[in-house]
Parts: structure tokens; sequence; C-alpha cells
């Protein structure tokens, strides 16, 4: 099978990084792919901010084309004024999500933004949130002014509903401190203590006389009263609430420890009997919450909640005359007469007045080719738009569209599930243990009442499963680190545990197993000179329709002058290259026959002075690393559940196991369907999708992972986001996820034999405050060190060292 | 050894001390970005050839030397 060459000529963009089509241009001897890269270049060097190129490898990002008049709707000012965060007089304050972002050289440009005009005062970047706040003078620099000058450097801010709701939680979340005041008071607290306490571990106190030893104790005792009333809050809450659902949690020995150690304690110093234990309270409580806060791992840049609105634009430009005015989504009404331009996605179902549409509904409904409107049909809200500006005429205002119901199909079913852990599995089991062996003791002891309450009381002082509660935040949260280095980003640690739960993958199959916009491309015919192949790139080029460009990218897009071209909307392109006269289409746009047989895939049959040279035919592009998933991940069960028709099926049943399960042309009510009845069978399904149409069956299922194009795109609500560059990594990510929780239980393991070296100084009633104070550092330190050293040979084992 | 006395409750006032500066750092934002300042840290800060504003006029002292 013959493939044309692509031109030898590879030159990197200075700014961008991308390789130099067609568009190749110089600018004082250096290469750039477009004229958006030699403009941001021209700008920054001459208000000498060269230093960007410097601190990182092209770090620039192309600006998009078409930026004139993109943002005229940030001229209404109440829409305006609804973004700042603050407005003054003067000046104002305004945050951009800005998900482009990506290194240091994009934090230097965007926190030098005053040197690139003088109304702007400061700003500021946020890097972990993606966001940028900036204060400047909006009485001469205007909101629409600014965004666009932001977007002509390459960094346009996303201006939607989803990116309004991230900026909204980045500030709300910034008032969760209470755990850190709480770590700050247990530290504090528990570092004196120690200090206070050193005398009694060494017996220097002996020596020192009474009245110190009692100045220790009650100074201990004061420390530590704002630990048990503060610090220790919500291990008390958790523990009562746990208890009256009568579904027992590992919190509720753990407070058991907690009484017993401070009520030991101040037994002991009030009536001078001993020490206490308040050093190994008030340190339990440090490394508990330290625990806490590492599992509390979030990927702020992300959401993994999104309603259906975050998808859709802030707001749509309606025609009135010969008048355009934006109108907030919410405001549109059924006959309002809209325009919407290439690449935007249409707002709410219309009919299609004027033009033609190409609309995109792979994100909504799974469809991988994109369907042609004409005058007088309905275009479903949802779908991304390409080619000419169109008009259309709204019939049905956004909240009752399809696009809609699709989403609110699946909205009540969703139960918040408590989550029973390993760990408050553990715990239970745990509890009965503990309680049986102190009991036991209790009244083995009885016939001595004060030894056998002190036994009773050691007992649930040594055995206090400070081990067992570290285990698992400390390998989860490593995990959950680990995981997100490498492109797989997790809602929080529970996720960890349903993702080795999983037996049954089910995976979309349009943007998921196969790349949203790439085809894989077949040619069938007469070879093709280079001079050829470079003809017909440069006619494809011309034309904005999807297989045009996918065929322009694959015959190397170089540039060559195009007279005549003319489109045929549907059915073919033309024009005249060099002389020759070219055209492009469907067999009977070339040839005015029509096709013999149904075709499988779509075929662009070209000719050259009107003798046909033969076809190429598209097809889905699949995933690298596809053909690996079988025999990596044998364990499980496959299935494909895809909106899209069976066209791939055969290509699908080499790639994938034999006993995969295939369903297509699914709505997204069947999709749930399919999940349940597996769920039915016992399973617990790993729903592996991309878009919209996935997003009921993402929440059905026992754990959803939206696979992710780019970098603050839209996913819809799930458990977690696969980078699509990683995907191929996914059988190495499952295999992850059930080590951990393998090495959760050697870590019980661990803390059991603590556990046990200590109750047997405990039953003897041999249990000094050193002891006490010795083990429990020890065993947590054990467990953390472990941890982290086992869950990074494991990660490097499996070839996940981002 | 009286001097203990006094010298324990001069240590925990400094430890105090250090727990309210903690609380006090917390509070005002310290804790909220975490990854841009280990970035910020690493910038040179090049004067750009901007034009003076109107205050850096006034105040000679202020313009920073090549």
């Amino acid at each position: 099978m013959y493939k044309p060459v692509a031109p030898t000529q590879t030159l990197a963009c200075f700014h961008c990084g991308t390789t130099c089509g067609k568009d190749l241009r110089y600018f004082e001897e250096k290469s750039f792919c477009c004229l958006g890269c030699e403009s941001v270049y021209k700008f920054l060097h001459a208000e000498q901010l060269d230093a960007y190129y410097n601190l990182s490898q092209h770090p620039g990002i192309s600006p998009a084309l078409e930026l004139q008049g993109k943002f005229d709707y940030l001229l209404e000012p109440a829409l305006a004024d609804s973004l700042f965060d603050f407005k003054g007089p003067q000046l104002g304050n305004i945050t951009f999500s800005i998900p482009h972002m990506h290194c240091v050289s994009c934090v230097w440009l965007l926190e030098k933004l005053y040197a690139l005009h003088p109304a702007i005062r400061h700003s500021r970047v946020q890097f972990a949130l993606r966001q940028l706040t900036v204060t400047f003078d909006h009485t001469i620099l205007s909101l629409m002014e600014l965004v666009h000058l932001l977007a002509v450097i390459g960094y346009e801010p996303e201006i939607n509903l989803a990116a309004q709701e991230d900026i909204a939680r980045g500030k709300a979340s910034s008032h969760d401190k209470k755990l850190y005041y709480q770590i700050g008071v247990a530290g504090f607290c528990f570092g004196n203590v120690m200090l206070i306490s050193l005398p009694e571990y060494f017996d220097w106190d002996h020596s020192m006389g009474l009245h110190f030893k009692q100045l220790f104790g009650y100074i201990n005792l004061l420390l530590s009263i704002p630990v048990l009333l503060y610090s220790a809050r919500d291990y008390f809450k958790s523990a009562l609430s746990s208890a009256r659902s009568r579904m027992l949690n590992l919190d509720v020995p753990l407070v058991a420890g907690m009484i017993a150690l401070f009520g030991t304690s101040a037994y002991q110093i009030f009536t001078q009997t001993g020490a206490g234990y308040m050093d190994s309270f008030t340190g339990l409580l440090f490394f508990l919450l330290l625990g806490k806060a590492f599992q509390q791992k979030t990927y702020k840049h992300l959401s993994f909640e999104r309603d259906y609105k975050s998808y859709l634009p802030l707001s749509a430009r309606v025609v009135q005359g010969d008048q355009l005015t934006s109108v907030p989504l919410d405001l549109l009404k059924a006959g309002n007469r809209i325009l919407v331009k290439h690449g935007e996605i249409i707002p709410a179902d219309s009919i299609l007045l004027k033009g033609v549409a190409w609309v995109d509904y792979s994100f909504v409904t799974g469809e991988s080719t994109p369907v042609e409107k004409t005058l007088g049909e309905i275009v479903h809200a949802g779908g991304k738009h390409q080619g000419a500006a169109i008009e259309l005429e709204v019939v049905k205002e956004t909240a009752a569209s399809y696009f809609t119901t699709l989403w609110n199909y699946g909205a009540n079913t969703k139960q918040e599930e408590v989550l029973d852990t390993i760990a408050n599995r553990a715990g239970r089991r745990f509890s009965y243990f503990l309680f049986t062996v102190a009991i036991v003791s209790f009244f083995f002891w009885l016939p001595d009442l004060e030894q056998a309450v002190m036994v009773f009381a050691s007992v649930l002082i040594v055995a206090c499963p400070c081990a067992l509660a570290l285990s698992a935040p400390f390998t989860f949260g490593n995990a959950i680190r680990i995981l997100g280095r490498n492109g797989f980003y997790l809602k929080n640690t529970g996720v960890i545990e349903k993702l080795a739960k999983a037996d049954t993958l089910v995976f979309d199959k349009t943007g998921t197993l196969t790349e949203a916009q790439a085809h894989a491309i077949r040619y069938t015919g007469d070879q093709l000179s280079e001079e050829e192949s470079t003809r017909f790139a440069a006619l494809f080029a011309q034309s904005v329709h999807p297989l045009s460009k996918s065929l322009a990218t694959h015959l190397g897009s170089v540039h060559r002058a195009v007279e005549g071209f003319h489109e045929q909307q549907g059915l073919g392109i033309e024009g005249i290259v060099e002389g020759s006269l070219l055209k492009a289409g469907s067999l009977r746009f070339i040839t005015g026959q029509q096709e013999e047989t149904l075709l499988l895939y779509t075929r662009v049959y070209i000719s050259a002075e009107d003798r046909v040279l033969g076809y190429f035919e598209l097809s889905s592009k699949f995933r690298e690393g596809l053909e690996r998933f079988s025999s990596a991940m044998a364990g499980y069960h496959f299935a494909v559940c895809s909106g899209d028709q069976p066209k791939d099926k055969g290509t699908l049943e080499v790639l994938l196991p034999a006993a995969t399960e295939y369903r297509f042309g699914q709505l997204p009510g069947q999709k749930r369907s399919f999940i349940e009845s597996l769920q039915h069978d016992g399973k617990h399904i790993a729903m592996i999708g991309d878009g919209l149409n996935d997003a009921i069956a993402l929440k059905s299922s026992d754990v959803g992972i939206a696979v992710s194009e780019q970098a603050g795109h839209f996913s819809p609500a799930c458990d977690s986001i696969l980078d699509a560059r990683r995907f191929h990594q996914l059988p190495e990510f499952l295999k992850f996820s059930r080590l951990s929780v393998r090495l959760v239980y050697a870590c019980f393991a661990i803390s059991a034999v603590y556990n046990l070296t200590g109750l047997s100084f405990a039953v003897q009633g041999q249990l000094s405050p050193v002891i006490a104070a010795i083990l429990m550092p020890l065993s947590s330190i054990t467990i953390v060190l472990f941890t982290t050293i086992s869950t990074n040979v494991i990660a490097s084992k499996l070839n996940l060292n981002q | 050894m009286e001097i203990l006395f006094m010298l324990i409750g001069i240590s925990i006032v400094l430890a105090l001390g250090f727990l309210l500066a903690f609380i006090k750092a917390v509070k005002t934002g310290q804790y909220e970005d975490e990854y841009t300042p280990s970035i910020r840290m690493l910038l040179d800060d090049h004067p750009t050839a901007k034009k003076p504003t109107q205050s850096e006029k006034n105040n000679p002292s202020k313009q920073k030397a090549q």
C-alpha cells in the first residue's frame, strides 16, 4: 500500500515547538510555524521580554486564529461586571482561568503582564489552579481588550460557566484551614509535653524532688487539654455518629484509646500515682492529623463534578436586523435568531436558517462522523459546528433541550454511598478483638480491682490503632500522588480501593478507544509522486471539512497556490494547483456514478485533469497500546458500549480479547442499563468514557474514568480523569491500585506485630509510660517509611516513574 | 534548682509565640498556594525598559540600577 511522502523540511517553531508546515516564516533567523507565533514573538521581543524563551524550551502557545471580534460579548456591561472580583471607580480585580499555562515561562510572562500595557497594575498566578488574577485600570483598558491581549500572546482565558465555577471553588477551598490549626495545636502540645516528660524517662525526677514531679504532671495535663478539646474534636464526632448508625468505623477504637489515655493520665497525675501517658496522647493525635492532611490530596485545577451547563458558552450571539447582541444562555428564548461561528457549540435546539452546518456530535452522542444539516433541519444543542458561520432560529430554550435531558436522565439516581473502606472494615475487626482482650484481662485480674482497671486501661492504650489508622492514609496518599504525576488524576483516595475492586472494564468507543480528531488513512490506487501529493495537500488545506483537515495533515501541509477553489458542501472540493485541475470527494462527485456496495468507511476519491487516481479510506484511529490490553489485563472482563455505528467492530475484534461484549448505537440510557445488568450479575464495573453521552454510565458504574485529551477541557462527572496520552498505561494504573491495597494489608500486619508486643506488656500490668511512648511513634514511623518506600518501588517496577 | 520554674515558664511562652505565628501564617494564606511560590522564587527580576510611572519619576531612589 502506497503512502504519500511528507516533505523533508522539519523545522521546529521557535515559539511553540511544533513542526513548521505550509505557513513557515522567518524573522531574525528564527523559524515560526505561523503568523500567530511570529506575532507573539515580535510583540514580546519589542517589550524586551525575551527571557520568556530562555526559561523553558519552546514555551509558547500558538494563539487562536480569528480573534477579531471574538470577545465582543464582553462589551456588554452587565456580563463584564459580573466577572469582576472587585470593581472600583478606577481599578478592577479579575480572576481568569487559563488552562493553557504549563511551565515556568508561563508563570513568568503572566506575572510580567504590566510590561505589556500601562493600564495593567499587577498580576499574580496561582499555578495549581491554573488561574491568573489581574488588577488593572478599567477606565483605560476595557475587559474585552484585556482578554484580547491575553489571547494574542497565546494565553486565552476560558470564559464559560465551568471556569466561573472553578474560580468560585478555588476561593471557597481557601477557607478550609481548620485541619492546619488542629495540627499546629497538636504539634505544639506534643513537642512541649515530650520535653517536659524527659526527666521521667531518664528517672531524673527522683533527684529533683517531689514538687517538680507534680509540676511536670500538671503542665502535661494543661497542655493536653487543648488537644483533647480542639484537635481531637473530629474524631469524637465521627466515632459518635458511627456508633449511632451501628456501623463501627476505625475512629471508634481510636477514640477509646484516646479516652483511656487521657483518663488514666489525669487520674495518675491528680493522685500522684504516676506520670501519665500524655506524651503518647498528644503524639497520637499529632500523627493521626498528619496522616489525614496527607490523605487529602486534591487536584484543584481539575473538576470531577461538571454540570452540563459547564460545557456551554456563557452567551449566544443574537441577530436583530443588523445588530449582534450577546445574550446570556439562560435568557435565550424560542424565536431568537442566533449566529454560530466555526468551532463554536450550538447553544440551544434550533432550526437552520442560513448556511450549511457540519455538526460534530461526538461528545454528545458518540457518533464519530460529523452530521451535515441543511436549511430547515433541526440542529440539537451541544454539537460543535464546523464550517462557515450559520444562522439559526431557536426552537427550545437551553434548559429544555435534548442535551439537558440527557444529563438529567440519571441525575436523581446516584445516592451518596458511604464507602466502607478497608480501613473501616479492619477497624471493626480490630475493635472486637481489642474489647475482647480488654474485658478478658479485666476479669482475669479481678480480685484486685485497682490492678484490673489499670490493666483494662493499659490494653486500650497500647493497642490504640495508631499504626492501623496511618496505614491507609499514607499508602493511598502516596499512591494518589504517584498516579497524578503520571497523568491519572483521582478525585480522592477512596477511588483507589474502587479501582482495585473492579473486575469488568466497559469502554466507550469514540474519543475513548479512538482519537477524537484523527483518522487512520489508507490509500488505494495509482502511486502519487511527491509533486502530486503536495498538490493534493494544498487542495485539502483549503477546506475546513474534518475529512479534508485529516487528509491535509496526512499528506503533509505544504504551501502551494490554489486557484479557483470551490467546495460543494457534502460532496467534494476542486481547484487548480500549479496548472492541473484537481478534484476530491465522493464517487458521485468525481465520476457521477453511485457506490455499488454499502461502504464500511468513508472514501475520498481523487482525480487530476478528470482522470481518477484512486481513493483514500478514512477510519477511526485507535489509540496506541490497545493491542497490549488483552494480555496485560488478562483477568478482566471487557465490554465496548458505544453510541456509534458498528463500522469499526472488525478492527476492535482483532485488538481486544475474544470474550469482549459489544454494544453499538447505544443511547445514554441504554448504556446505563447495560452497566446495571452487569452489576446485577455481581460484577464491579469500571467505566471508561469521555463524552457527555457517557456521563450517565460513568455515574452508575462502580468507578468512572473520564479520558481527557486536553487539560482544562470539559470532562463529565467522574471519579478519575485519565490523560489521553497515558491511555496505554491503563493496565499499569489498575495493577498499581491493586498492589496499593495489598500494601495496606501488609501495613496492617506490621502494626499487628507492634500491637501484640505492646499487649504482652499490658496484660501483665507491666505497661510503663516509657514503653507506651516508645511503641507508638516507633510503629508509626515504621509504617510511614515502609509504605513510602514500597509505593515508590512498586511504581518504578511498573514504569510509573514520572 | 528553683530557677527551673522560671525557665520552664519562659520556654512555654516562647513556644506559644511560635504557635501563634503559625496560626497567623495559616490565616493570612501562607498555605493556599503551595506550588507557584516555588517557581516564582527561581525567576530573576530583570528590569524591563518600561516607561517610568509618575511616582517613580518623583522618587529616584525607587529606580532599579541595571
